[in-house]
């Protein structure tokens, strides 16, 4: 099968753009640069919210990200998309912060822990889906969170993801797989929980 | 569509898309555009001394306030006993060596005396 380099689900920017952006940014643009945070913040917060699994430290990693690209733009090849470069650096800087916090994210988690506390009867559906997934998420490698997110909610292609976490492209669709498999089954475990409730 | 799909998984997409996203983008981009100064030493000088300004001023204010109670503990100073030095620099003032040395008429006998008594001039 041969890897479908889709546009994603999310309308992606002209790389053109941002190239341009950059290098406005680079010359002390910080309007520019402002339009690059913009553009890329939902993007930078997910990810690193995928990697430390609390939005207060994803923020201070994405902006710590955000601050090291605009300190690090010279190093930019404008002739290459300008997303997977600020996430590689997004991604590095949440992976720095999640070991200097110790947190437990690379620990598996039981998987009966994404269905413990409150039931589906006591909350929420959504927010309580959402807590599923969540949780789930969190069971997972970093590098295989990275690749799900980026593919399924960002919208990389396996190149481009395979630029972020600097693996070939070959263990970046593994990843994708992998995480999905075992997203899918903790969210049927929670539907099933649901429906027996 | 199965976990070997190419394809973006839309329904996980959306639901992760939806436990990740935290509110407020635009408040983001702001806090981020707020710390670039301090993140890369760009202040202008002006930013830099007024960052400097109220530390200076307060510093000034302790020296002020410490110097005005070191004068106030000396309390009133005592006589002062004219010195030497002081009683030739008034003489040397009234009657310089030039001074001295043009005059058609002979010096006082009391300037003499200040003058023989400094022992050295």
């Amino acid at each position: 099968m041969t890897d479908r380099q889709h546009p994603g689900p999310v309308l992606r920017t002209a790389s053109g753009e941002d190239a341009e952006l950059a290098a406005r940014a680079g010359a002390g643009d910080r309007e520019a640069f402002g339009a690059l945070v913009g553009r890329y913040a939902g993007q930078a917060r997910r990810l690193a919210r995928s990697i430390l699994g609390n939005a207060e430290d994803a923020d201070d990693a994405a902006q710590d990200g955000f601050l090291a690209a605009l300190r690090g733009l010279e190093r930019y090849d404008p002739t290459r998309p300008f997303g997977p470069w600020l996430l590689r650096i997004v991604a590095n800087a949440a992976s720095d912060r999640r070991r200097r916090l110790k947190v437990r994210a690379t620990e598996p988690i039981p998987i009966d822990a994404v269905t413990r506390g409150p039931g589906p009867d006591q909350v929420v559906d959504r927010s309580a889906f959402r807590a599923a997934l969540d949780a789930a998420l969190t069971t997972l490698p970093a590098r295989q969170r990275i690749a799900v997110v980026l593919f399924d909610v960002e919208g990389y292609s396996h190149r481009e993801i395979a630029q972020v976490v600097n693996v070939s492209e070959g263990t970046v669709r593994s990843d994708v797989f992998h995480a999905r498999r075992a997203l899918r089954e903790a969210l049927a475990a929670w539907h099933g929980m649901k429906e027996e409730s | 569509m199965n976990a070997f799909d190419y394809r973006p998984d839309e329904f996980l997409g959306k639901a992760l898309r939806e436990a990740l996203s935290s509110p407020d983008d635009v408040a983001f981009t702001r806090r981020v555009m707020a710390a670039i100064p301090e993140a890369t030493g760009s202040e202008s000088w002006w930013e830099v001394l007024g960052d400097w300004a109220r530390p200076g001023v307060a510093a000034a204010l302790v020296a002020l306030a410490a110097a005005g109670a070191w004068l106030a503990d000396r309390g009133a100073p005592g006589p002062q006993v004219p010195q030497t030095d002081e009683l030739v620099a008034v003489a040397s003032e009234s009657l310089s060596a030039r001074s001295l040395l043009a005059s058609q008429t002979l010096p006082e006998f009391n300037v003499e005396l200040v003058l023989g008594g400094s022992g050295e001039r």
